[in-house]
């Protein structure tokens, strides 16, 4: 009797340290960036983009996507299976609005070994930014873009599997224009 | 000399035996009941034994129960509820996490209160209703409900051109040209 006790015991407390040790593992692979700590410069900037969509609202977007419509389609596809887009910008109309520990805050979530920082371009006048990934094998399984400008700053947070090249081509695409949150550049005619 | 002492005790013993026999017979077994100190008590030991146990196993129960909860509700959880940001230079599409009964992914009295929604008067509907019933339902979207999704379709295809255009920045930052695109071949997916 007393030994079935003590395996009873035994077993409870692994069983609680397995739970545990797997609630910590799914906690530290997740893609989700803490953004938090960046709400205050709401009240700073002359523009903010804040989104915050999670599965259930892309599940239940997806929807309005037509399939007969091609680019639509070619957004529907980009969108499946992905499970959060969070966006967090912050345009200013004076530099030095945000401070360094303000994306310091944000980098420092992707100094992990899962993530990988894929893309670094830093310029004194236009400020950097930074790409990193996560993968799960040979899928990505998060992205996040870092864009720090002296009068900008810009995270965007996309968890689930990716597809960077039809995402960067969507830019400019469905009748809307491209986004003017960056310094023009001249572009070729595209074939 | 007459060994049979030392094998049946019979016969004349030896002197040296004798003595020897006197020396090591203070410590011969004898037979006595098993005297177990005072501070140890088999039966109080038993009983914490089986407490501990079984506050292990409840809390083990209640655990595994949350966690079943828990995913049984992300299954059938209910669609967020978009909301348009406050400053018109301000776009924002928040999610609630609030967890909901299954019946109440869409009308119900909650949701309805969050989005402004008047309850529109119909038969009352089972508590409990199968995973088709609730794929109806959804399919049954008022037209507020419509355009709350709208709306959101416009916030994901906003978040969606700025994270392009970060991306294109990137790589004409890196490259110079537009056209380019490192990241492309990095990861291949499918």
């Amino acid at each position: 009797m007393k030994t079935l006790f003590q395996s009873l015991v035994r077993l409870a407390s692994i069983s609680l340290l397995l739970m545990l040790c797997t609630a910590i593992g799914a906690k530290a692979q997740s893609a989700r960036l803490q953004t938090n700590t960046l709400d205050y410069l709401a009240a700073k900037a002359s523009q903010t983009v804040d989104v915050n969509i999670d599965e259930h609202l892309i599940q239940m977007t997806a929807r309005f996507f037509s399939s007969t419509n091609p680019d639509e389609k070619e957004i529907k596809q980009l969108i499946n299976g992905l499970k959060g887009i969070y966006v967090k910008s912050f345009e200013f109309e004076h530099e030095g609005e945000y401070s360094a520990t303000d994306v310091e805050s944000i980098r420092s979530q992707l100094h992990t070994p899962a993530w990988t920082k894929i893309l670094n371009v830093n310029s004194k006048k236009e400020g950097s930014v930074e790409v990193y990934l996560m993968t799960a094998g040979e899928r990505i399984s998060g992205l996040v873009v870092l864009a720090v400008d002296p009068k900008e700053l810009t995270i965007v947070n996309i968890l689930g599997p990716v597809d960077l090249n039809k995402l960067s081509q969507l830019e400019g695409q469905f009748g809307v224009p491209e986004l003017d949150i960056e310094p023009p550049v001249k572009t070729k005619p595209k074939n | 000399m007459n060994n049979d002492y030392l094998w049946d005790r019979t016969g004349e013993p030896d002197v040296e035996v004798q003595q020897l026999e006197d020396v090591l017979g203070t410590l011969r077994y004898q037979p006595q009941p098993l005297e177990l100190p005072a501070e140890v008590q088999p039966a109080a030991r038993r009983r914490s034994f089986s407490a501990l146990a079984v506050a292990a196993t409840i809390a083990l129960l209640v655990l595994a129960a949350g966690v079943w909860i828990r995913f049984y509700r992300q299954q059938v959880s209910p669609p967020a509820i978009a909301k348009e940001g406050v400053n018109s230079n301000q776009a924002s599409v928040t999610s609630t996490p609030t967890p909901m009964r299954p019946d109440e992914l869409i009308t119900g009295p909650g949701n309805q209160a969050r989005l402004g929604i008047t309850a529109p008067k119909r038969s009352p509907a089972p508590r409990h209703t199968n995973r088709k019933n609730i794929l109806t339902r959804r399919d049954e979207m008022t037209a507020t409900q419509r355009a709350e999704a709208e709306a959101a379709k416009d916030q994901l295809l906003l978040a969606l051109r700025v994270a392009s255009a970060k991306l294109n920045l990137a790589q004409r930052k890196t490259v110079g040209a537009p056209t380019s695109n490192n990241i492309r071949n990095q990861h291949k997916l499918g």
